[in-house]
């Protein structure tokens, strides 16, 4: 009788976790199968998952639709400079939150929280000009008020350069700084004191005590911080779409306008009848890099997550 | 005497080193967090004009905050309503879809490995943009003729209505059984939240309670529930931020339309001020709420 309720368990465990896993797989099977399937066979009802034949055409619209290549250096270059910097300015932040005593430190952790919670579109107006008019935070109106110049005389146009995603990732209020600078604390309160009182006898600066003894300690965090701040970055659209307004923009962007502009029936450049294939294809191409870095990296994005302590 | 000064001084060094240690991130809160909200303060009392020298602002007092209710008399019933209500029904389905899902991953059976890859999988790819996307493609699989007439909502909710089954209820579970979908891609930062709690309570308390003789759910309600609650008050705030901010929520939206598209930079701040505090006392009191209810284990 208990061996049966076993079975039976196992069973409704199986069914439940391949029809919520095929939820979760049957929109990017379609994706990958309808990619390489010749546009006439998407009607054809004795077509669901294998095509007939395959067929390259629609990855070759879509990496022309998409500007692929370009586009792709343009965000890989900007996802992997701006996670290197964030995991610098989040680290430094985490450590100087969980080992320091100073004043204010309990409300600024609070401001921490806080970065986590407004949400970008709130403050992205601002932020916008910002980097519009960069004069380092005010510098250059300060040169403005000795040289009675108009201020903006003494300003950088930043929109549309990489450098919108480095400054605030070095300054550590980038995309989901908040949530990383919390995971570096709770990694770095998990260490024993006594490492650091070892290094510190031994002569040891704060600083080379964080280089050299803390930061290997919370490898895994930093990997898992890093992936996901790739991933982040990569699938972040209101901020690119913001900052880089022209056609020379990150994947995300090119991938929403693309499909946008399919839908409504402005891209003239592909006939109607190819245009579902185009769009399938450059959902592909976007997210082909991402997945391909999942499947390479899975192990820290799973076991990675589960022991920095996020919930500690 | 000697002695309690150079202790003094020893930790002042430290708060310095401390705060050198912040001071990237303190400038950055500055100026690229604090100023741009005060900044969008400014922006919501003010007439906002874009002009070639920058912008251009006329003082409207409280106009930014009360025109989209006064001109357009669906904007509160069709999108700052919708903005608010959601996750009356997202959040409390979220927590508990997340937590079961991770119990089951948690226990051990064949391809468990696999299928936590698979449940991982919308924490990559939750961008917001690729499920919208997808959706627009008709790949939502709720959506398609492949389902039978029972599994679509008004399907469920008579058969449950028949069963005898309050209309509440029914309502609820068709409202499950429709968004299953987004539920499931919703839920992914959840799930792995949750499956990190369970595995640090500790085996012996469950096989003390087996030895005891407790039923599975007696233990549930007894060790895992009150062990785990914690991290469903984490879960909770998680997802009701994720709610408030989420690209999908229609107040996002148009604050972000109205802004890009219609290039009214004072109403777009008011909004989007007025919406973040009515979402942030929303978060506290549920947060207050429910930390009446979680149970720490005194470790210290």
């Amino acid at each position: 009788m208990k061996k049966l309720k076993k079975y039976a368990w196992a069973l409704c465990r199986f069914l439940l976790i391949f029809g919520l896993s095929f939820v979760i797989l049957y929109p990017l099977l379609q994706t990958l199968s309808k990619a390489f399937m010749p546009t006439e066979q998407y009607s054809d009802l004795s077509v669901v998952w294998i095509p007939l034949s395959l067929t390259l055409d629609n990855i070759k619209n879509a990496v022309e639709s998409l500007d692929y290549f370009h586009s792709l250096w343009l965000t890989v270059t900007l996802c992997v400079s701006s996670s290197l910097l964030q995991l610098v300015s989040c680290s430094l932040a985490g450590y100087g939150f969980a080992r320091f005593k100073f004043p204010l430190r309990g409300p600024l952790f609070l401001l921490v929280i806080l970065t986590i919670i407004i949400p970008t579109q709130i403050i992205f107006l601002p932020t916008f000009m910002e980097y519009r008019f960069f004069d380092f935070f005010g510098l250059g109106r300060l040169i403005a008020l000795f040289t009675g110049e108009n201020y903006v005389e003494y300003t950088f146009n930043l929109i549309n350069t990489r450098a919108t995603f480095w400054i605030p990732s070095i300054l550590g209020v980038g995309l989901r700084s908040g949530l990383f600078i919390y995971i570096f604390r709770q990694a770095f309160r998990n260490i024993p004191t006594a490492l650091e009182e070892a290094a510190e006898i031994d002569g040891c600066g704060p600083l080379r005590t964080f280089t050299s003894v803390m930061l290997p300690n919370v490898k895994t965090s930093a990997i898992t911080v890093f992936l996901f701040s790739m991933v982040w970055h990569w699938n972040e659209y209101t901020l690119t779409r913001t900052f880089f307004p022209t056609k020379n923009a990150p994947l995300a962007v090119k991938l929403k306008t693309a499909i946008e502009a399919l839908q409504a029936g402005n891209d003239t450049r592909f006939d109607v009848s190819l245009q579902m294939g185009v769009s399938y294809a450059s959902v592909l191409l976007f997210l082909l890099p991402i997945i391909l870095l999942y499947i390479f990296a899975q192990r820290y994005f799973v076991e990675g997550i589960e022991t920095t302590g996020i919930t500690g | 005497m000697a002695k309690k000064k150079k202790r003094s001084a020893i930790a002042r060094r430290r708060a310095r080193s401390g705060f050198l240690f912040i001071l990237p991130w303190l400038v950055g809160l500055i100026f690229l967090f604090l100023r741009p909200l005060v900044m969008a303060f400014y922006y919501s009392f003010n007439k906002v004009l874009i002009t070639p020298e920058g912008l251009n602002f006329q003082f409207t007092g409280w106009e930014n905050f009360v025109y989209k209710f006064r001109d357009d008399i669906y904007f509160f019933r069709d999108v700052f309503w919708p903005g608010l209500s959601k996750f009356i029904i997202e959040v409390p389905i979220c927590v508990i879809f997340s937590l079961f899902i991770a119990i089951i991953l948690n226990q051990k059976f064949r391809g468990r490995t696999l299928s936590r890859a698979i449940f991982f999988l919308p924490v990559i790819i939750a961008s917001g943009i690729v499920i919208q996307m997808l959706r627009s493609f008709g790949l939502d699989p709720s959506a398609t003729a492949e389902n039978s007439y029972i599994f679509q909502g008004g399907g469920v909710a008579e058969l449950l209505m028949n069963a005898g089954l309050p209309q509440g209820i029914c309502d609820f579970l068709s409202e499950v059984s429709n968004r299953i979908f987004d539920i499931v891609w919703m839920s992914g930062v959840q799930i792995v939240l949750y499956l990190s709690g369970l595995q640090s309570i500790p085996r012996s308390e469950y096989e003390a309670a087996e030895i005891e003789g407790a039923t599975a759910w007696e233990i549930f309600w007894k060790i895992t529930w009150v062990r785990i609650s914690p991290i469903t008050l984490v879960v909770l705030v998680y997802s009701l931020i994720d709610s408030f901010t989420n690209v999908s929520n229609p107040v996002i939206k148009f604050v972000y339309e109205e802004y890009s598209i219609r290039g009214n930079l004072g109403g777009s701040s008011a909004l989007g001020l007025m919406y973040c505090l009515i979402a942030f006392v929303i978060i506290i009191a549920v947060y207050a709420l429910a930390s009446r209810k979680v149970f720490y284990v005194n470790e210290n």
